[in-house]
């Protein structure tokens, strides 16, 4: 699952510092290795982008379409931002893999 | 936006005004004393149990220990409860070393369970890599990284800094110095507090063995404190004209020119004190102490040594303070010797020396003297002549007008009382002769 961990580092491409204090604040608050619960269970991540962004639903979403926003710039890729947000919250762990792998795959071309 | 203005005295005050969590930029040029502003908040933090992580760039961890230990600071107690952790670190020159540094600062935050921090400074470790992504790093730093951790922050920037960090602070504090003579005046300006109105927001300081010591102006007090015990003012016709002496705690202003008999009557006010027991305080801005003792010796041919004890004589030389460094002094005078009377004698010389900043620091002084519940006397070289229209008389509760009669060929020194507030106090003049050592009125 190591490979997962591209997504952390990809965000610091999104802004500098971004990918390493997400991954911080998750294996703070979720006490586990955050790549690991960002597949098992995106509700979770969710959950705690939510705490970092003062418990706003509103601002939680919109940060994360910035995030995928930023990916699909820098991967040449294209993300249903709707589904990616909805699968994240209904913590569909199939699905969000299945998003997950098309980024990282296109990441890892990047690396 | 809250309602509260921030009135504070000491740094510890403005440090315990500034909500947990929120993210304070000191600002300033070199050697303004951010550092040790920024020592302060994390050493007073530690001593109430928050432990506090110093983040530096410049000092090594020895020379800020040694540093601050100059300024009464003991940091290397506080190591050793571990309440205080010291971090030294070299200036990155890429953006993805200044992502580790922050990282690493998150970590440390983390396994130290620190709740403040200082960067000392900002301007530094973002000063190797670009400017737009310095700004973009520390904005993720401040607002995803530490803002949910709770952290107090403390970012010091160089002046002009990157001015981005202005706008992420909640709380900027800006420090600069002013010539004053040959001294230099040190100023803290609170300049943006996010949620709070601030009313006050510049105040002066001093930079030394007890680190930053904010020289704050005093509220002002009402006449007398309620009370209504009087004290004689040691010569029993004066009492009398005034209504019965003049009241505990209240200020009086005696107004005249020189040669007149101020210093007489504000010495004998201090004797008669003195001689019933009680602690006195004279404060002279124009004589020393040797001329003093030698004319109290030869004019009321007193025993100095028996009233010595409880009359104690500062002589101030008002060109070695600034405005508030001399306020601030005359306070710790005053807290020291615990005196139930006071005289201020040649309140001019601060009129003198201070300038346009005079009067506003005469006014302090007179709130002073009022916050301390003493009976004080103030003299002031002053030609009655041009009239008294002075507007520090609607300060004072009582005011003394003393002149030279030069008529009938002769000299003769003249008393009348101007103002005693809440008294009925006679209105006439009455002359004034010094007669063994005593001031009598006839």
């Amino acid at each position: 699952m190591s490979h997962y961990s591209l997504f952390f580092k990809l965000l610091n491409y999104v802004a500098p510092n971004l990918g390493s204090v997400l991954y911080f604040h998750l294996k703070r608050l979720l006490g586990r290795d955050p790549t690991e619960i960002l597949v098992k269970e995106p509700r979770k991540v969710y959950e705690v982008l939510k705490t970092l962004n003062a418990g706003d639903e509103r601002t939680t979403d919109f940060f994360i379409e910035s995030i995928v926003r930023a990916i699909e710039r820098e991967c040449g890729i294209t993300i249903s931002i709707t589904e990616f947000i909805y699968v994240m919250k209904s913590n569909d762990s199939e699905r969000f893999r299945e998003i997950l792998d098309r980024m990282v795959k296109h990441m890892e071309k990047l690396a | 936006m809250c309602s509260h203005t921030l009135e504070v005295r000491t740094v510890d005050d403005l440090f315990a005004a500034i909500p947990r969590g929120s993210l304070i930029l000191i600002k300033g040029a070199s050697g303004t004393g951010k550092t040790t502003l920024a020592a302060q908040f994390i050493y007073h933090g530690a001593l109430r149990g928050e432990v506090g992580l110093y983040v530096s760039t410049y000092e090594r961890r020895d020379e800020f220990l040694e540093h601050m230990a100059s300024m009464g600071m003991n940091f290397k107690e506080l190591e050793r409860k571990n309440l205080f952790y010291y971090i030294h670190v070299p200036i990155p020159r890429e953006v993805k070393c200044l992502e580790e540094v922050f990282a690493a600062i998150l970590e440390k935050l983390g396994e130290y369970r620190a709740s403040r921090l200082v960067i000392d400074s900002v301007t530094a470790l973002t000063a190797g890599v670009p400017e737009r992504e310095a700004r973009a790093a520390l904005q993720v730093f401040t607002v995803y990284g530490l803002k949910p951790l709770g952290t107090t922050t403390i970012f010091i920037s160089e002046v002009p800094g990157l001015g981005f960090e202005q706008y992420l602070a909640d709380v900027v504090l800006e420090l600069s110095t002013e010539y004053w003579e040959d001294r230099v005046r040190r100023f803290l300006k609170v300049q943006k507090f996010r949620g709070r109105v601030v009313e006050k927001v510049r105040y002066e300081f001093t930079l030394g063995s007890r680190g930053i010591e904010l020289l704050t102006t005093h509220a002002f007090r009402g006449v007398y404190s309620g009370t209504s015990l009087r004290v004689s003012t040691g010569v029993p016709k004066l009492d009398e004209v005034l209504g019965g002496g003049v009241y505990r705690g209240s200020v009086t202003l005696l107004l005249g020119p020189s040669g007149v008999g101020k210093s007489l009557l504000a010495l004998h006010f201090l004797i008669h004190g003195a001689r019933a027991g009680e602690n006195v305080l004279y404060i002279d801005f124009g004589e020393s102490t040797e001329d003093l003792w030698s004319y109290v010796r030869t004019t009321y041919g007193i025993d100095v040594p028996s009233i010595e004890e409880r009359f104690r004589v500062v002589a101030v030389d008002t060109y070695r303070y600034t405005p508030r460094e001399l306020v601030k002094y005359l306070s710790e005078v005053i807290d020291h010797t615990k005196p139930l009377r006071i005289a201020l004698d040649n309140a001019q010389h601060v009129l003198i020396t201070y300038d346009n900043e005079g009067y506003s620091t005469l006014v302090q002084i007179i709130k002073l003297l009022r916050s301390v519940g003493a009976t004080s006397f103030i003299t002031l070289l002053w030609d009655i002549e041009t009239g008294l229209s002075l507007p520090l008389l609607a300060l004072v509760d009582n005011v003394i007008a003393m002149w030279l009669d030069f008529s009938n060929q002769r000299v003769r020194r003249m008393i009348s009382v101007v103002k005693a507030k809440k008294s009925r106090h006679e209105t006439g003049a009455y002359e004034i002769k010094v007669v063994d050592g005593k001031l009598i009125i006839e």
